[in-house]
């Protein structure tokens, strides 16, 4: 394989690259997956855009009730930083799913989302945590829903000359609650078969709001919209619980394959949910 | 003085010993760690090509046109060969050389080879390989034994679909001793073909010497002199100018036994006369490279209420895939492992080995017990279970000793340590206390289920009669003192160079830092046989406690000389030789050899052994004469609710003869128990229509460190008077019982039973259920 390797000092350099290079240029982030890619020979860009230098993408701040993680924060990074430790624990337990202590290492936030596949270990928590995608090109600057991100498989909104640039999350309430239950193939290097992330706010006993996100069951991740509106303005007992485990499972959309199966799949999203509740009982 | 005559009865009585059954490090181990062992695919020599191979683009067609005049013109291309360029016999193979160099008018599976291109760089390679035309008439494609059995089926050679057919002469009357059991049990047992994921794949580099004719071939590999009589038969080449340089590898588990790259680099060397490097990609290794053989195993076991085993038919069905490399031997020892280490007074063994165009079968670690004891263990633990025996008494019962008959009806002549690991079995912890243990674990995570299971084997060591089984060395001591033991085995990771430094230590009582050990070089070593059936240890090791028997007088003629006394007042101990007269004077091992070079005495012999074999003759090479025994206790957590499994402790209990290195012991029961873990509940080369659905390392699961569960070795010892220091080898067996034993504590804990391998969660959530996956 061949190609052009660029890398720019600054964001605006890359950005006017972007935008120059009319699409055939791949942003090289942590590499985990691009690199990879090239050499099985599954993308052949004709240029390589190296970001991977680019400080300005590599912060983690909270302004005005709302958490900003730069694109190139690593998942191993996010995992051990203490405001997402604090603020975000369903995030950062879905970084720790993420490959092996070295992918975690040189993977980012940034690159797993733009991958944009259903079984990315970050992208459930994100759902639950209704982040938005901040989308940079030379002539602005968008944030999307992460919900309006992804359109299929290895899809998304993501124009060409655009980087993704950071994730924002309204930080959630001290007393929201979340998890990222997974089953791979294995403990570790492991693509999820199924995962499922949440965020519960409780108001007394009660559930005042719940997000719920299902991975690797559908062309995308998606959200179990009949699950969260059973589970709002009820009180979490195993009654309840086991309710929303069947309403989960019927709202997975899994198909089989190499991996595993449609019934399995649709079967644990509801128990991944039941168990997580479970754990905040 | 006179020191004491050291015990010599080689490991038979209670000796205590400096070197042997010790815990003494590799010797192999500081380069290993500090990243300076060179191996193979390390080598980029000045001026080298990269050579790569155009792979059948369809699993099973007739090749109509095969056109390589554009890829020959591409600039940096130097050479681009077909079957049209090889001199000598186009096949290869361990036992029969069907498998094509290159394929000449059809392609069988998706791994053939049909062109080499040797470019200045990978890309120009790439590019060439693209630039090859080929015109194929696709064949209908056979995926599976049932397929190709099937009247009608397409014949993927011209003698059929059957490879190898073998039916060991029946012992007794099987039948009606079945008739006749109180209990009779009977269940099909399907198991995948297993990739050996070494971390080095396939490859090398190959340079040819035009002032001296000599082609020489760095390269993964078992039997250096195997490939250099191949590579000669392709080239049509004086052997003895074929250079095989295989060690060390970076593991080959069975899968480099076979050719790989050695004669397509011999080739495009000797074309190009420039130095040519080929190094498989992971791909490539899957696909190409042989595995472990898919098989069906159907069993027919009859027992007394009493428990004692009455009769056994086994049939073993092979899915051997395009070729033929080893298939043949790998059924028959399927059938001679499928009684396991047990009495039947009856009993009847049929296989059938059968080509398709699914994956290629070849030799792999366990060489078809795996598939075997997967089934035969899980039998008799539902015949425990019917009995409300314990299932190690239920062994004990039936379990072999030496001396006795054995299910295919040989006499087991040599060590035979079942009874002794069962029993050590029973006494561990886990066993002893393991509805405690279960129950304990149960109250701490409660959602989770847990059992206990135990299975044995036996494991055949060496390749059985019939068969050249033999191992030469060379000992030399240089005027330094310095010991030089040569050897033609390959250093596969199995440690197996540390042990002959041992016994060579221990037996002319010396320290192990004395001696350099060269290996697998045709040029520099002599020919010890192939490093497989987990007989290395054994064979060499009596060479070298032959060549020592022979090096020992060369040594007390030196000191005679030196001394000027009469041989007979001489005699070696204790790294000297002492005179037994004269007040005891004696000359070191740096003074025999400083005298030796002054006299011009050469301290070099040569020694040789050739593996004792069974008092029957069944052919093919069965059966075996030695064997490996080990029982293996697992422990599993299962979660009902996914269907996970978590192995959580594995306790493996060998039988090796004596342990020469304790701790090259625990380390090949270590490996060997994940890979059996990985075969039993991750792996699986997945194969449709002829296609490979998994090509790399997110597809084909293997198990990782924390898939691995907690281990602890438990050596019974049984020193077989055959053997050097009494050992026999311990290479396969530890990779083999610890599936059925999983699947049996998978069955302890949920009450399941599973047929079919890998048993996934998906199986286990299924089965819970009642319903199919």
């Amino acid at each position: 394989m061949k190609f052009e390797y660029q890398r720019p000092a600054t964001l605006e350099a890359a950005l006017k690259f972007l935008a120059a290079a009319g699409g055939d240029c791949a942003p090289l982030a942590g590499g985990t997956d691009l690199l990879v890619m090239i050499q099985e020979g599954l993308v052949g860009p004709r240029t390589v855009l190296d970001i991977s230098r680019l400080e300005e993408l590599k912060n983690i701040r909270e302004e005005d009730g709302r958490i900003e993680i730069g694109a190139l924060v690593s998942h191993g990074r996010a995992a051990a930083a203490k405001l997402l430790r604090e603020k975000a624990a369903l995030l950062v337990e879905s970084c720790l799913q993420i490959g092996s202590p070295q992918i975690r290492a040189s993977g980012t936030i940034g690159g797993n989302l733009v991958m944009a596949s259903p079984s990315g270990d970050t992208i459930p928590a994100l759902y639950a945590l209704g982040a938005g995608v901040v989308l940079k090109s030379v002539t602005g600057t968008r944030t999307v829903a992460i919900e309006d991100f992804f359109t299929g498989v290895k899809k998304s909104v993501r124009r060409p000359d655009e980087l993704l640039t950071a994730i924002v999350f309204p930080a959630p309430e001290p007393s929201a609650r979340g998890f990222y239950n997974k089953l791979g193939q294995r403990k570790a290097l492991a693509i999820a078969k199924v995962s499922v992330a949440a965020l519960v706010t409780r108001k007394g006993e009660k559930v005042e709001k719940v997000r719920i996100a299902l991975g690797a069951v559908a062309p995308t991740v998606i959200r179990a919209p009949r699950t969260e509106e059973y589970l709002a303005g009820r009180k979490l007992d195993p009654e309840t619980i086991a309710a929303a485990r069947s309403l989960c499972a019927g709202e997975s959309r899994a198909i089989t394959d190499l991996r595993s199966t449609a019934g399995y799949r649709d079967r644990m999203a509801g128990l991944l949910l039941a168990r997580g509740l479970e754990d905040l009982l | 003085m006179v020191p004491p005559v050291k015990d010599r009865d080689q490991g038979i009585g209670m000796t205590e010993y400096r070197y042997i059954g010790k815990r003494t490090p590799r010797v192999d181990a500081r380069d290993k760690v500090t990243g300076k062992t060179v191996y193979s695919t390390d080598l980029y020599p000045d001026g080298m090509l990269r050579a790569r191979v155009l792979r059948a683009a369809i699993p099973h067609g007739k090749i109509l046109r095969l056109d390589v005049s554009r890829a020959r013109k591409l600039p940096g291309v130097e050479a681009v060969l077909t079957h049209q360029d090889i001199p000598g016999h186009n096949g290869f193979g361990i036992v029969t050389p069907n498998w094509p160099v290159l394929c000449v008018d059809r392609v069988r599976y998706r791994g053939d080879a049909l062109a080499l291109v040797a470019a200045v760089d990978e890309e120009t390679a790439e590019e060439a390989l693209k630039l090859i035309e080929v015109e194929y008439e696709p064949l209908p494609i056979i995926d599976t034994p049932e397929e190709a059995l099937a009247e009608g089926a397409v014949q993927i050679h011209r003698d059929g679909n059957i490879q190898h057919r073998m039916d060991i002469p029946p012992k007794g009357d099987v039948e009606k001793a079945l008739a006749e059991s109180e209990i009779v049990l009977s269940q099909t047992y399907r198991t995948q073909f297993m990739e050996h994921a070494y971390l080095e794949t396939e490859g090398g580099v190959a340079i040819y010497d035009e002032k001296t004719g000599v082609i020489t071939v760095w390269c993964g590999d078992q039997y250096p002199f195997r490939d250099q009589l191949q590579v000669a038969r392709s080239l049509d080449w004086d052997p003895l100018k074929i250079r095989i340089i295989g060690s060390p590898t970076g593991g080959a588990f069975g899968g480099k036994d076979e050719i790989s790259v050695q004669i397509h680099l011999a080739l495009l060397a000797y074309r190009t006369r420039k130095p040519v490097r080929l190094h498989w990609s992971r791909e490539e290794s899957i696909v190409a490279g042989p595995k472990r053989h898919a098989m069906n195993s159907t069993f027919r076991i009859g027992a007394g209420k009493d428990g004692r085993l009455r009769g056994i038919d086994v049939q073993v069905v092979a899915n051997t895939g395009a070729y033929d490399t080893i298939a043949g031997p790998v059924l028959n020892l399927a059938l001679e492992s499928s009684p396991g280490p047990y009495k039947y007074p009856h009993s009847r063994f049929r296989g059938l080995s059968v080509y398709t165009n699914s994956a290629m079968g070849g030799e792999f670690r366990g060489f078809g017990a795996p598939q075997v004891v997967f089934g035969l263990e899980q039998e008799l633990d539902k015949l425990a279970g019917k009995l409300k025996l314990d299932p190690i008494e239920l062994r004990l019962l039936n379990a072999v000793e030496q001396g006795d008959i054995s299910a295919l009806g040989h006499r087991l002549q040599t060590s035979a340590g079942i009874k002794d690991t069962l029993e050590a079995a029973r006494k561990t912890d886990l066993w002893r206390r393991r509805e405690e243990i279960k129950r304990d674990l149960a109250a701490a995570h409660p959602r989770l289920r847990f059992g206990v299971g135990v299975a044995s084997e036996w494991h055949a060591v060496g390749l059985g009669v019939g068969l050249p089984d033999f191992a030469n060395v060379t000992i030399g001591i240089g005027e330094d003192g310095g010991i030089t033991l040569r050897t033609g085995a390959i250093e596969i990771g199995q440690g197996n160079l540390t042990a002959y430094a041992q016994i060579l230590a221990e037996a002319l009582e010396c320290g192990i830092e004395r001696i350099t050990v060269i290996h697998g070089d045709t040029f520099a070593c002599p020919d010890s046989g192939s490093v497989t059936a987990s007989r290395s240890v054994l064979i060499n090791g009596n060479a070298i406690l032959n060549g020592v028997k022979k090096l020992q007088p060369l040594l007390v003629r030196v000191a005679a000389r030196a001394l000027d006394l009469p041989e007979e007042n001489l005699a070696y101990g204790q790294g000297r030789v002492f005179s037994q007269i004269d007040n005891g004077r004696s000359l070191s091992l740096d003074e025999l050899a400083a005298r030796a070079a002054e006299f011009a005495l050469p301290l070099q012999v040569t020694g040789a052994a050739v593996f004792a074999t069974s008092d029957k003759d069944f052919g093919d090479g069965l059966p075996h004469n030695y064997y490996t025994y080990i029982t293996q206790l697992a422990l599993v957590g299962v979660d009902p609710e996914t269907g996970e499994v978590e192995v959580r402790k594995v306790i493996s209990i060998p039988e090796m003869g004596r342990a020469i290195n304790l701790a090259g012991v625990e380390g090949q029961c270590e490996g060997g128990v994940v890979m059996g873990i990985g075969y039993t509940l991750y792996e699986k080369v997945a194969v449709e229509k002829g296609e490979f659905l998994t090509k790399g390392f997110s597809t084909y699961i293997l198990p990782t460190t924390l898939d691995s569960p907690e281990q602890e070795t438990v050596i019974v010892e049984k020193p077989e008077k055959s053997g050097p220091y009494g050992g026999k080898g311990v290479g396969e067996a530890p990779t083999v019982p610890v599936t059925p034993a999983v699947a049996n504590a998978i069955h302890d804990a949920v009450g399941l039973r599973f047929t079919r391998l890998p048993i996934t969660p998906e199986d286990i959530v299924a089965g819970l259920e009642g319903g199919e996956r």
